[in-house]
């Protein structure tokens, strides 16, 4: 069994064609994986296509992983790459007659959570239209709390590059969200 | 950059957690057809209906000429005593 094995064991295991082993990997990565495809992605269906896309390729490529990078670190440019190779795009829904109404409808509570969810749909949908370079930095950096240094491994750059792409990323965020700041919600 | 960007962004961005859908894809894969045996298969029928398609004009063409050669309104034009439409070289 290779539940309690370490990473290294667990990737030896996957290249000896352990189906334990695969399934330990998965769930230990799955999260990640999903997490930063539907924050990238910004919708599930793609989100989905884009995880199984990357467990794929990184259950087929595991033979040539060398060990030389962090194995988490090989994960994320395997996600990072399908997310940069998907070229769908999702298109942002205008919010239909239903959902309005019960808005308008809901109780102070209901009203509260709803109007944070839209602010978090507005903050998704101005990340969604950061160009792919920016924004997979922003995923790294906020979804998965990489460092500087570890956001330049994963995608093969210098951190002075991830920092310049971090603050252009935010100069274009604050200016497409001001009118959220204006409004309050922060406070 | 502000500190509510800041917040949000972290707020927004989350991580979340895979649905259990994604390890059903992963570990039960649904018994469909792969994409290249679904186009060899359209490809196929495609030529299927094409050669009956060319085998139904040709035929229909065929009858209509026959019908024509053989029909009692169209006149018998003879020459030299042959009647060409039985007897064309």
């Amino acid at each position: 069994m290779v539940l309690e094995s370490s990473e290294r064991e667990l990737v030896e295991a996957c290249r000896r064609g352990d189906r334990d082993a695969f399934r330990t990997l998965f769930e230990t990565y799955k999260n990640k994986v999903y997490s930063v495809a539907l924050r990238f992605a910004g919708e599930e269906a793609i989100a989905m296509d884009i995880a199984q896309d990357t467990f794929v390729k990184l259950f087929s490529s595991i033979q040539s992983f060398r060990g030389d990078s962090n194995f988490q670190t090989w994960v994320y440019r395997m996600v990072v790459n399908s997310c940069l190779d998907q070229k769908r795009r999702s298109r942002r829904l205008i919010p239909i007659a239903d959902e309005l109404m019960a808005t308008l409808r809901a109780s102070g509570d209901v009203l509260t959570q709803m109007l944070r969810e839209e602010v978090g749909n507005r903050v998704r949908a101005a990340v969604e239209k950061l160009s792919p370079d920016l924004r997979i930095v922003i995923v790294l950096r906020y979804t998965e709390g990489l460092a500087y240094d570890q956001i330049a491994e994963v995608l093969g750059c210098s951190q002075g590059t991830v920092a310049s792409r971090l603050n252009r990323a935010h100069k274009a965020l604050e200016r497409r969200l001001a009118h959220l700041a204006q409004g309050g919600v922060h406070a | 950059m502000p500190e509510w960007l800041e917040r949000e962004l972290a707020g927004s961005l989350a991580p979340v957690d895979a649905p259990d859908a994604l390890r059903d894809r992963m570990f039960r894969p649904a018994v469909t057809m792969p994409a290249r045996r679904v186009s060899v298969f359209l490809i196929a029928a495609a030529m299927v209906l094409l050669t009956a398609g060319t085998m139904w004009l040709s035929s229909a063409q065929s009858s209509q000429a026959s019908a024509r050669r053989w029909s009692p309104a169209n006149r018998v034009q003879l020459n030299d005593h042959a009647c060409i439409v039985c007897h064309t070289t």
